[in-house]
């Protein structure tokens, strides 16, 4: 089920209605029903039936078993084996043809004259959302941070959570605010949730349809002929493509704080304005928060206090010094954490290059030549608290993310690198010669639609750093909050992508 | 309570301004739209069929002559299985003494996307609106094409015209704020219509030959509805070039309907009236104005005659077809330079 279509907006409607209608005390309920039919919605049968209960199952008994033996040895086995189920379900439904490939091709080049077949595996929407939910829900029990859930249907309604299927953000069972008091325990209507839920989907809806599926046309026109647009024309693919999932997933992402806003049940945000990081440390602490701070507290951290990365900070200690020491095994477990992060995206090696190693690389470079650079501003006197040096920085983060972005929209490897050559191609003119410009999916009232709502984009993420700006909106007279609204609502009617011609708006990150 | 009323009027000024946009932006002036312009209970006759309908019969010119007020429920190349549910959509509204039934493309075309869209998209959004979406989705040949038209989100592009049409932002032009200067009540005048293209000479044959089983079916329902609303019908074939085929076809439709007890008029077989094919049609389906005149003239007459349709002449809630009557004839003189009253006059002798 598609977030921007009129099987989720009747699902919602219908939700909200009967959410609002019924007692507080049983609203989890018509969550629970709600997130069923969103996640078997697309895939009904027995097969993902199982599947989708098999995870539950264990989640929910592992849960409970580790509370029950916290005090004993039994508990970090009863961890092990829930993570090792729900991860085995991950792999097999995601992963076992990747897997299968790869040895297929190690056997091709060991001259072995034999082939896996494929297996046909149908993934329930969100699998790698819900399955990471899972093992943190059960690590988080073992930790002692949560108490294992008793109602197994409660459990289902955390971990299946529907607007969250889609494309996340990730959810913590004892995170501030905590699932008790936002799924559980039920909501009065609120107007003020309400408007401030409905404008947050308006938002998110013309991001998705007025920028990001315009800024497709272009980047799809583009890389899927690279030949026909070589030079300029790959140079601004290459740079609207992190602006397309910016709003695609963003987007996705506002849609689903709204509607969960209009129930009064919060979300952890997964984006604060990614594009004005000066850095890509920053970038990233601004950019799929939720996956990132999961895979800190889930792998990061644990890898840190492991005793194999113990002993390693030991001899590095002794052998390279103190600071070193520190920092080698601390970018070994970041490294782990960055390849995870590229895997979790799809496993095939283009994701792992471009939303793991190159990721990996820019923030070692980052760590190891700021002091270089602060050294050499010092030296040749420039002053660094500028407006001027503070664009520079957040153009080249931007840049630095879109080289790596490359991967993660190339078909694979070997045509991202026929991308990065393309980009060498010289043909500045097709800037002034407009025909050939517009001649790649976007037109000329095409591109001023694009420039007019990317800067409204970007002048709303820079206030969102300075302030609340839905607050903001509603503290405004009537008249001017209201011509914003109109203005909004307007610009998606008529401005949007959809309808026939159109793809349905599909969300890039709603495939992971 | 406040907050009740906020939100009602944010909706009200969010439907108005759509509203605005809609007219503006998506949808331009045709024939259905006038209709709905009308008064209730005003129109005298209705007239349902497709272009050669809109583009024959001069309301503006029979309601000067003969006092009665004819509305249009057609579009180009209107599929006929539109034509039970426009009936249905002009009882919302008018009381007509007579519906006119223009059975051209019962025989003649098939129903692709335009089609479909020219003549729903003006309706009003009304679940009639939607039954005549889909009667028309089950018959068309885009459905027997494309298995994906079928499709309820393809239903739903027709449901929702402006699903299709907010993109034509990129067409928009002065034409689009000013008024419409290809609809006259209804009755269309452009630079096509003036055009002289002589037609090859047609004469009606005797043949009979049986339409396919959809098309009957398509007809029998229409019938089947006729008799239970008991409202009063003629139907029509208009002067035009056929194929052989559609020619005897047409024998076999009027004898269908006339089987059922309703009245057909050939105008292709009438001893008083014919049109010019050197100089009365501008394309082999289409008179032009000079035909139109003409068949107004001659039609009009048959139809004060025939179903006593009362003159409005001296009312003064019809003074707006004089108006209109008025701007028909400045644009006539725009047009060709001549004056419509002189033209006029030729045919009236």
């Amino acid at each position: 089920m598609n977030l921007i279509s009129l099987s989720f907006v009747l699902l919602c409607i219908i939700t909200l209605i009967i959410y609002f209608v019924i007692p507080k005390k049983i609203q989890w309920i018509v969550l629970l029903i709600s997130s069923l039919v969103f996640l078997f919605y697309d895939n009904f049968s027995l097969g993902t039936f199982l599947q989708a209960g098999v995870v539950l199952l264990t989640t929910y008994t592992m849960a409970r078993l580790i509370e029950k033996n916290r005090d004993s040895k039994k508990a970090k086995y009863f961890l092990i084996t829930g993570i090792l189920i729900v991860l085995g379900v991950l792999l097999y439904i995601k992963y076992s043809n990747m897997f299968l490939s790869m040895f297929n091709s190690l056997f091709g080049i060991v001259g072995l004259n034999f082939k896996f077949k494929m297996i046909n595996t149908v993934s329930l929407v969100g699998i790698s959302y819900y399955s990471l939910i899972m093992i943190s829900y059960m690590t988080d029990v073992y930790r002692g941070t949560c108490k294992a859930q008793k109602n197994i249907l409660k459990c289902a309604l955390f971990v299946y959570y529907f607007p969250i299927l889609n494309s996340g953000p990730f959810i913590r069972y004892g995170e501030p605010g905590g699932v008790e008091n936002n799924l559980y325990n039920g909501h009065k209507f609120s107007y003020e949730h309400m408007c401030s839920g409905l404008i947050r989907i308006a938002w998110g809806v013309f991001k998705v349809l007025v920028i990001s599926i315009r800024l497709g046309y272009f980047v799809d026109t583009v890389f899927s002929d690279l030949n026909a647009y070589p030079g300029i024309f790959t140079i601004i693919a290459v740079c609207f493509f992190p602006l397309q999932l910016y709003t695609n997933f963003s987007g996705s992402i506002d849609i689903i704080m709204g509607v969960s806003e209009i129930m009064g049940i919060e979300l952890p945000e997964n984006f604060t304005s990614p594009f004005f990081s000066r850095t890509i440390t920053e970038f990233w602490r601004n950019w799929h928060i939720t996956l990132g701070s999961w895979l800190k507290d889930y792998v990061f951290y644990p890898l840190q206090l492991s005793s194999g990365i113990q002993k390693l900070t030991k001899f590095c200690k002794n052998h390279f010094g103190k600071k070193a020491g520190k920092k080698i095994p601390m970018f070994l477990s970041m490294f782990i954490m960055w390849i995870l992060i590229g895997a979790w995206h799809g496993g095939a090696v283009k994701f792992i290059i471009g939303s793991g190693v190159l990721q990996f690389v820019y923030i070692l470079l980052e760590d190891l030549l700021t002091p270089i650079s602060e050294k050499l501003n010092k030296k040749l006197g420039i002053n660094t608290d500028t407006f001027g040096y503070r664009l520079y920085q957040m153009v080249r983060t931007f840049l630095l993310f879109s080289l790596a972005m490359v991967f993660f929209r190339a078909d694979s490897v070997s045509n991202a690198i026929e991308i990065f050559k393309n980009m060498f191609v010289w043909n500045p003119w097709v800037l002034l010669d407009n025909a050939s410009l517009y001649n790649a999916g976007l037109d000329l009232l095409d591109f001023r639609i694009l420039i007019i709502s990317l800067v409204v984009l970007f002048i709303v993420d820079y206030l969102k750093r300075k302030m609340n700006v839905r607050e903001k909106l509603f503290s405004q007279n009537i008249v001017f909050r209201w011509l914003l609204i109109y203005a909004l609502l307007f610009s998606i009617i008529i401005f949007g992508c959809y309808g026939p011609g159109y793809d349905a708006a599909d969300f890039i990150y709603r495939g992971f | 309570m406040k907050k009740i009323v906020k939100s009602i009027v944010f909706i009200i000024i969010f439907c108005l301004i759509w509203n605005y946009v809609f007219k503006i932006l998506w949808i331009n002036e045709r024939p259905i739209s006038q209709f709905y312009k009308e008064p209730n209970d005003s129109l005298d006759v209705v007239y349902i069929g497709a272009s050669n309908a809109y583009k024959s019969f001069n309301t503006t010119l029979a309601f000067n002559e003969y006092g009665f007020a004819t509305g249009f429920l057609a579009d180009g190349s209107q599929p006929f299985e539109m034509t039970k549910y426009l009936i249905k959509e002009s009882e919302k509204y008018q009381s007509p003494a007579v519906y006119v039934i223009d059975i051209y493309r019962l025989c003649v075309g098939s129903a692709i996307e335009g089609n479909i869209r020219n003549s729903t998209d003006s309706m009003k959004f009304s679940l009639n609106r939607i039954d005549a979406i889909n009667a028309m989705l089950k018959y068309s040949d885009i459905v027997k094409d494309d298995p994906n038209t079928k499709s309820k989100d393809n239903a739903l592009y027709y449901y929702f015209s402006f699903m299709l049409y907010h993109n034509k932002w990129k067409n928009i032009s002065y034409e689009n704020f000013s008024e419409s200067k290809e609809f006259y009540k209804g009755y269309m005048l452009t630079k096509n219509e003036i055009e002289i293209n002589e037609q090859e000479n047609f004469i009606w044959q005797d043949d009979i030959q049986e339409i396919p089983k959809e098309r009957l079916e398509i007809l029998n329902d229409l019938l089947d509805y006729i008799d239970s609303s008991k409202v009063n019908v003629l139907f029509v074939i208009p002067n035009h070039v056929y194929t052989p085929e559609a020619n005897s076809q047409f024998n076999y439709v009027t004898k269908v309907i006339e089987d059922r007890g309703y009245d057909v008029i050939n105008f292709n077989t009438l001893d008083d009236f014919r049109g010019d094919y050197a100089t009365e049609f501008y394309d082999i389906s289409h008179f032009n104005v000079y035909g139109a005149t003409k068949y107004t003239l001659y039609f009009g007459k048959y139809l004060k005659e025939h179903y006593n349709l009362p003159d409005h002449r001296e009312d003064e809630k019809y003074h707006s077809w004089y108006e209109v009557y008025d701007k028909l004839k400045e644009r006539y003189k725009e047009l060709t330079g001549n004056n419509f009253d002189d033209m006029l006059s030729k045919y009236k002798k």
